[in-house]
C-alpha cells in the first residue's frame, strides 16, 4: 500500500471531501497507476483518506492511502495530471489506516486581531459557543486543543483534534471573532498533521514497509 | 474557510480550476467568454461550448474562458461585495472581454441571459452598448429562430461553429490589432462575409401586433460541417472536481438523425446524418478516457443505435472498457433497434422507450416509425432477461390527436403489464411508468404551422390518464402546461415578444428551465403589460403565411416541410434517410452524396 501526502489549495480547497475522493480517483487513472478495485456491484478504487477537513480550509497536509502493487516513485507522474491546487509532495510504502490514526492538525488562522486573543484558548476548561442545527451550544473543548500561539496581531497557529472528537478550526475562529468583534474575512490553512505529538510524516516513515 | 464558503453553496462552481483547463497565461489579443445561461452543473455538459472552448483556446493569441448563471446565494454575495459577474478561469469581469457568447440550447434559458448580463453590469439592449462593451453573441440550436431575442444580441451565429468561428476570430484579431476596428464596422463586415451570421440590428422587420408582416431582408444560413472525421474535435474535456450533470466522458458519434420524426426539431435542424468512422470514434473515446481519467463513457448522438458503425465500435470498446474499469452508457437506444444490442455491460435496471403516441395511426402522423410488434417483441425479450422496470414516454397535444389516441396510451400500458405477467423471469413486481409531455410545434418542423394544444384539451387528457393509470397501478406523470406554453411562445415568437421577455425577467423570472423556479405569472404580467397576444403566437398558421423565422435557411426546404405536413395529415409515413433520400433539399448543397454527409446513400 502506498501513502501520499498532498496539498489542497487554490480552488481545490473549495472541493468537498466526497468530491475530492473522485478527483483523486481520476488523477490516479490519468496517471495510469494500477490501483486495486473493490469487488461487488459497483467496484471502486481502494483508497483511504485522512479525516475530512471543512470546505474552504486550505491544506498542505492531506494524506491518502492507495492499494496498489506499484512501488516506484509516482509523485511526479501524479503532479503532471493533477488539477490546480492539488500537489503530491511525499510518498511512502506503509499500511496505515489514516483516518483512524492521524488525530491532530496544526492550522494557521488569519483574521484581523486574532493573534492578540488566541492564547486564551489553552486555559483549563475552555468552552466555546456555536450554532448546531439551529440551536446554540456551549461546550468544553479544552481536551481538543493542544497548542495555541500568536504569530502576529492578525495570525495565530493552533493545534486541534481531528477525526473523531474533533474541533473544527472555523468554529473556533468564528467564535473568537464574534466574541471580540473581529471583522472582515478570514482564512484557515492546515499546515501539518500529527499522530499525538509525532508529526504524521515521521510516524508514517517509521512504519514503512521495506522491500 | 472564508466568508465566501460560509455563505455560498459549492463555491467551486464559480471558480473552476478543472483539470484540462487550457493555458490562461499566454499573451492574448482576443478574449472570449463563453457562457451558458444555466447553472455550472448543467452548463458544463454543453457539447457545443466544449468544442468552441478548446477551439478558441487553440488559436494563437486567443483566450476563451467560461461563465455560468450563479444561484441566488452567489448573486447575493456579488451584490453585497459590489462585484460584477466574472469568468471562472481568471475572474475577469465579463464586460472586459471582446466577446461574450451565450450557447442557447433551450429557449427557457433566455431570462438567465438578462440575469447574467445585468450581474456583469452590461446593458442588455444592443443599442445601449457602445464600443467599450463586448460583442454579445448568441449561438446554439435556439438561434434557428433568433427573433425573440433580436434586440439583446449584437449578432447570432446559426448552425455548427467549428470552421467559421475560427475564421471570424482570426478576422477580428487582425482588424483589432491592425486598425482598432469599431464595433459597427465589424458587425457590417461579418454580416457581409459570413452567411451563418445574422446581425439583427442591420435588418429591420415589420410587425403588425404579433404577426410578422415583413421579415428581415437577409438569408441566414445554418452552417453545416461536412465531415465529422476531419472537423475540429477536442480529444479531451474539462474534469471538474465536483459532480455535474452527465459527469463522464462523452463522445459524439455522429450528427443529424435519419428518422425524420415530424415532431422533432433536432431531426431537421441537425440534418444530414454525418458519421464518424468507427476507428475515428474509438480513438476519440480512448483519448477522452485517458486524458480525463473518467470511468464512465457516453456515446452521444440523437439516435445512437442507428450508428452504422456501432457494432464495429463496440467490438473495440467492450474489451477496452473491461480492461480499464470503464462503464459504458448507451443512451437513446431506439425501440426498434434495441434488440440484440441489449446492454452488455450496461447496468441499467430500467428500460426507457418513447413510442410518443398511443396508436399506430398517430405514430404514422408523426412519422415515429415504430410498430406495436416492435414494442412487444423487444419488451418480451427484455422481460425474459429479467428487466422489471419500464418507462414509457408519450406526447399529448399532437396534431390530429383524438381521445382514441390517448386511450391508446393507456391500453398500450395495460398490454405491457399483461406481457410482463406472461414472460417475466424476475421475482420483482413490474414497475411501469407512463410519462407525458405536452407537444410543442417548433419552427423548421413539418408541424411548424400547427397550433399548440389548448389548456382544457390537454388537462382533460391528463386527467383521463391519471385516473385510469391509478386504477391499474401504473405510475403516471405529466409536465406543467404553463412551462410548455412558455417554451412554445419563446420558440415560435417573433420580435414582438422581445420586450415582454425582459419585463418578465425584471419581475423575477430566471432559471425558467427548472420546474421549481419557473413561474408563469412573471410572463403573464409581462405579456399583459406589453399587449402581447400569445394566442396569435402559439395558434395555427396558414401554410401561405410568412413566419418570423423564414429568413433563416436550415438547408431543408420549406416545400419539403410543407409536403411532410400534408403527408402527416393523411397519415402517410416517410422512410428513414438510411433507406432512401427523401429530397429534403440538402442534397442540392452537396450533402448526402458520396463526398460528404450520409455516405450510406449514393
Ligand atoms: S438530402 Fe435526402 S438523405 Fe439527406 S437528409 Fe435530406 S432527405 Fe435525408
Amino acid at each position: 500500500m502506498l501513502i501520499f501526502k498532498f496539498t489542497k489549495t487554490q480552488s481545490a480547497a473549495l472541493v468537498s471531501h466526497v468530491d475530492n475522493l473522485r478527483a483523486v480517483t481520476y488523477i490516479l487513472r490519468r496517471a495510469g497507476v494500477e490501483v486495486d478495485y473493490s469487488q461487488g456491484f459497483n467496484p471502486h478504487m481502494e483508497l483511504g483518506f485522512s479525516a475530512p477537513i471543512a470546505l474552504g480550509v486550505e491544506s498542505l497536509a492531506e494524506y491518502v492511502s492507495v492499494k496498489t502493487s506499484e512501488t516506484s516513485e509516482l509523485t511526479e507522474r501524479l503532479n503532471a495530471v493533477s488539477p490546480a491546487g492539488v500537489s503530491f509532495v511525499a510518498q511512502w510504502n506503509a499500511n496505515i489506516n489514516l483516518a483512524a490514526t492521524i488525530n491532530r492538525a496544526q492550522y494557521k488562522l488569519s483574521a484581523t486581531g486574532i493573534g492578540s486573543v488566541i492564547e486564551e484558548i489553552t486555559s483549563p476548561g475552555y468552552s466555546i459557543t456555536y450554532e448546531e442545527r439551529g440551536k446554540e451550544v456551549t461546550k468544553d473543548v479544552s481536551s481538543r486543543i493542544f497548542a495555541a500561539n500568536r504569530v502576529d496581531d492578525d495570525a495565530a497557529q493552533v493545534t486541534l483534534a481531528i477525526g473523531n472528537d474533533n474541533l473544527r478550526p472555523d468554529r473556533l475562529l468564528l467564535y473568537l471573532m464574534k466574541k471580540y468583534g473581529l471583522v472582515g474575512d478570514y482564512r484557515i490553512i492546515k499546515l501539518a498533521a500529527f499522530v499525538d505529538d509525532v508529526p504524521a510524516d515521521e510516524f508514517i516513515a517509521a512504519h514503512c514497509v521495506l522491500h | 474557510m472564508t466568508k465566501l464558503t460560509d455563505s455560498v453553496a459549492k463555491p467551486y462552481r464559480y471558480f473552476g480550476g478543472e483539470y484540462n483547463t487550457p493555458d490562461m497565461t499566454k499573451p492574448a489579443d482576443v478574449r472570449f467568454c463563453m457562457c451558458v445561461a444555466d447553472s455550472y452543473e448543467v452548463g458544463m455538459s454543453n457539447l457545443g461550448v466544449r468544442i468552441l472552448y478548446y477551439l478558441f483556446n487553440s488559436i494563437d493569441k486567443v483566450i476563451c474562458e467560461r461563465c455560468y448563471a450563479p444561484f441566488a446565494d452567489y448573486e447575493q454575495y456579488l451584490k453585497e461585495h459590489c462585484l460584477p459577474l466574472c469568468s471562472l478561469e481568471t475572474q475577469t469581469p465579463l464586460s472586459e472581454f471582446d466577446f461574450v457568447g451565450f450557447s442557447m440550447g433551450y429557449e427557457m434559458c433566455y431570462s438567465n441571459v438578462f440575469y447574467m448580463l445585468e450581474l456583469a453590469g452590461i446593458p442588455v439592449c444592443a443599442e445601449d452598448r457602445d464600443d467599450s462593451y463586448p460583442f454579445i453573441v448568441g449561438g446554439g440550436p435556439c438561434t434557428v429562430n433568433p427573433e425573440p431575442m433580436y434586440k439583446y444580441f449584437d449578432f447570432f451565429f446559426i448552425g455548427e461553429g467549428e470552421t467559421p468561428w475560427k475564421q471570424i476570430i482570426e478576422d477580428y484579431k487582425l482588424q483589432k490589432t491592425q486598425c482598432n476596428v469599431k464595433k459597427n464596422d465589424f458587425l457590417r463586415y461579418v454580416d457581409k462575409h459570413y452567411d451563418c451570421i445574422y446581425v439583427p440590428g442591420l435588418h429591420p422587420a415589420v410587425y403588425d401586433g404579433d404577426r410578422v408582416v415583413k421579415i428581415p431582408e437577409t438569408r441566414a444560413w445554418r452552417n453545416i460541417e461536412p465531415d465529422m472525421n476531419t472537423v475540429f474535435t477536442p480529444q479531451t474535456q474539462l474534469v471538474p472536481s465536483m459532480e455535474i450533470v452527465h459527469d463522464r466522458a462523452v463522445a459524439e458519434l455522429f450528427r443529424g438523425c435519419a428518422n425524420g420524426c415530424r415532431f422533432c426539431q433536432a431531426g431537421f435542424i441537425y440534418r444530414p446524418v454525418r458519421e464518424r468512422s468507427p476507428d475515428n470514434a474509438f480513438e476519440l473515446c480512448k483519448n477522452l478516457l485517458e486524458s480525463t481519467g473518467y470511468d464512465e463513457l457516453s456515446l452521444n448522438s440523437l439516435s445512437t443505435s442507428d450508428y452504422s458503425g456501432l457494432q464495429a465500435l463496440l467490438d473495440k470498446l467492450y474489451p477496452y472498457a473491461e480492461a480499464h474499469h470503464v462503464q459504458l452508457n448507451l443512451p437513446s437506444l431506439r425501440l426498434d433497434s434495441f434488440k440484440g444490442q441489449m446492454a452488455k455491460g450496461n447496468r441499467k435496471s430500467s428500460l426507457t422507450f418513447a413510442p410518443e403516441a398511443g396508436t399506430q395511426r398517430l405514430r404514422d402522423v408523426i412519422n415515429k416509425n415504430i410498430t406495436e410488434e416492435n414494442i412487444f417483441d423487444t419488451l418480451a425479450e427484455a422481460f425474459q432477461q429479467g428487466y422489471s422496470s419500464v418507462k414509457l414516454y408519450f406526447m399529448l397535444g399532437l396534431p390530429t390527436e383524438t381521445m382514441e389516441d390517448v386511450e391508446g396510451i393507456y391500453s398500450l400500458a395495460c398490454r405491457v403489464k399483461a406481457l410482463y405477467k406472461k414472460t417475466r423471469t424476475s421475482a420483482k413486481p413490474l414497475r411501469l411508468y407512463v410519462s407525458t409531455s405536452t407537444f410543442i410545434p417548433k419552427p423548421f418542423t413539418p408541424f411548424q404551422w400547427c397550433a399548440f394544444v389548448d389548456r382544457d384539451d390537454v388537462t382533460a387528457k391528463q386527467k383521463y390518464l391519471m385516473d385510469s393509470c391509478k386504477k391499474s397501478g401504473i405510475e403516471f406523470s405529466y409536465n406543467d402546461y404553463d412551462s410548455s406554453l412558455m417554451e412554445a411562445v419563446l420558440a415560435r415568437g417573433g420580435r414582438s415578444v422581445a420586450d415582454a421577455l425582459y419585463l418578465a425577467y425584471k419581475d423575477g423570472a430566471r432559471f425558467d428551465a427548472w420546474g421549481e423556479h419557473f413561474d408563469f405569472e412573471h410572463y403573464r404580467k409581462a405579456f399583459e403589460a406589453c399587449g402581447t397576444d400569445i394566442g396569435q403566437i402559439v395558434g395555427a398558421k396558414d401554410l401561405r403565411e410568412v413566419l418570423p423565422w423564414d429568413f433563416v435557411d436550415i438547408g431543408v426546404s420549406k416545400t419539403y416541410l410543407e409536403n411532410e405536413y400534408n403527408k402527416a395529415m393523411c397519415g402517410t409515413t416517410t422512410p428513414s434517410c438510411n433507406k432512401r433520400c427523401n429530397g429534403c433539399g440538402l442534397a442540392k448543397y452537396g450533402y448526402c452524396k458520396d463526398s460528404h454527409g450520409n455516405t450510406k446513400i449514393n
